[in-house]
């Protein structure tokens, strides 16, 4: 069981109106995708969010850039994994004065929430930063792990 | 059916398979940028999350600049997709400089976080001066 959660921010990241397109025929042309355990609420918000599986765990890659560790909390409650956090504005970061021409780049506040499926251990979850990207490692339960039944020569 | 008829309706489907072939391809992401302009410089910054500096690629050519990263993230093997937002690995983004105003053989840059900062200093003459005013 899982939802397409809502964030209550809509961000504007320009290259997806492009991908948008590709990112839809992909989707219909690949439907069971979302009938997995593990989804995110939908495209054009920041952060960008992959995510993958192996039999051992679920792997969420947060593309979360130029964020300082202390301005992102990932947070684990009733099911429910939100990462939350602000990036500065540019006109914040600048005192000088300077003329804007393009501003494509999400600033300000943001907050995604994933559902976590019951296979997961919610205590075992952990997380790790390198180069803008989070790294959300959640394993699952060991009883729901796949298990090699050794066969004994009689 | 005219055989008129039969080829506009036949059309559309041999069309059809050309997105799925592009789709095969990479897509290349196009990292979205921030550009300001100080009185002595123009400052672009770039989102290229999963970037490393070994894979980074600053270059200006012919007043083209060009940034380039590959995004590399650890992967474990037998990893299959469940959902991705991102898609593709390697980011490019093209620029055309102004040749009266950029001077090339200034131009830093520096990669932090997965934001790319690319400094690109003006000509001493297209600097803003302020004139003292005499009394």
């Amino acid at each position: 069981m899982w939802f397409d959660l809502m964030s209550p921010l809509e961000t504007d990241f320009p290259f997806f109106s492009e991908m948008g397109p590709i990112r839809s025929a992909l989707e219909s042309w690949f439907a069971d995708s979302f009938s997995r355990d593990l989804r995110a609420s939908s495209a054009s918000r920041f952060p960008l969010v992959n995510i993958g599986e192996t039999e051992q765990e679920f792997r969420v890659y947060v593309f979360a850039p130029g964020i300082d560790q202390k301005d992102l909390s990932v947070e684990v409650k009733d099911g429910l994994i939100t990462i939350a956090g602000k990036r500065a504005t540019a006109a914040e970061k600048e005192n000088k004065e300077t003329t804007v021409y393009r501003q494509e780049r999400f600033s300000g506040e943001f907050l995604r929430t994933l559902s976590l499926p019951d296979s997961v251990d919610p205590e075992a979850i952990t997380a790790q930063a390198k180069n803008g990207v989070v790294t959300l490692i959640l394993p699952k339960k060991a009883a729901l792990q796949p298990r090699r039944v050794e066969v004994r020569a009689a | 059916m005219t055989s008129q008829q039969m080829s506009t309706h036949v059309k559309p489907l041999s069309a059809t398979k050309d997105p799925a072939q592009a789709t095969r391809r990479e897509p290349v992401i196009l990292p979205p940028v921030d550009i300001r302009e100080t009185a002595e410089a123009i400052l672009i910054e770039a989102d290229m999350p999963g970037v490393s500096p070994d894979s980074l690629k600053v270059e200006v050519a012919d007043n083209r600049l060009t940034l380039e990263g590959t995004l590399a993230i650890e992967l474990p093997e037998a990893m299959t997709s469940v959902d991705a937002d991102l898609r593709g690995s390697h980011y490019q983004r093209q620029f055309t400089l102004g040749q009266q105003t950029i001077d090339p053989e200034k131009i830093r840059a520096e990669l932090k976080n997965g934001v790319l900062r690319v400094f690109l200093q003006k000509r001493e003459s297209h600097r803003t001066r302020r004139i003292p005013i005499a009394s």
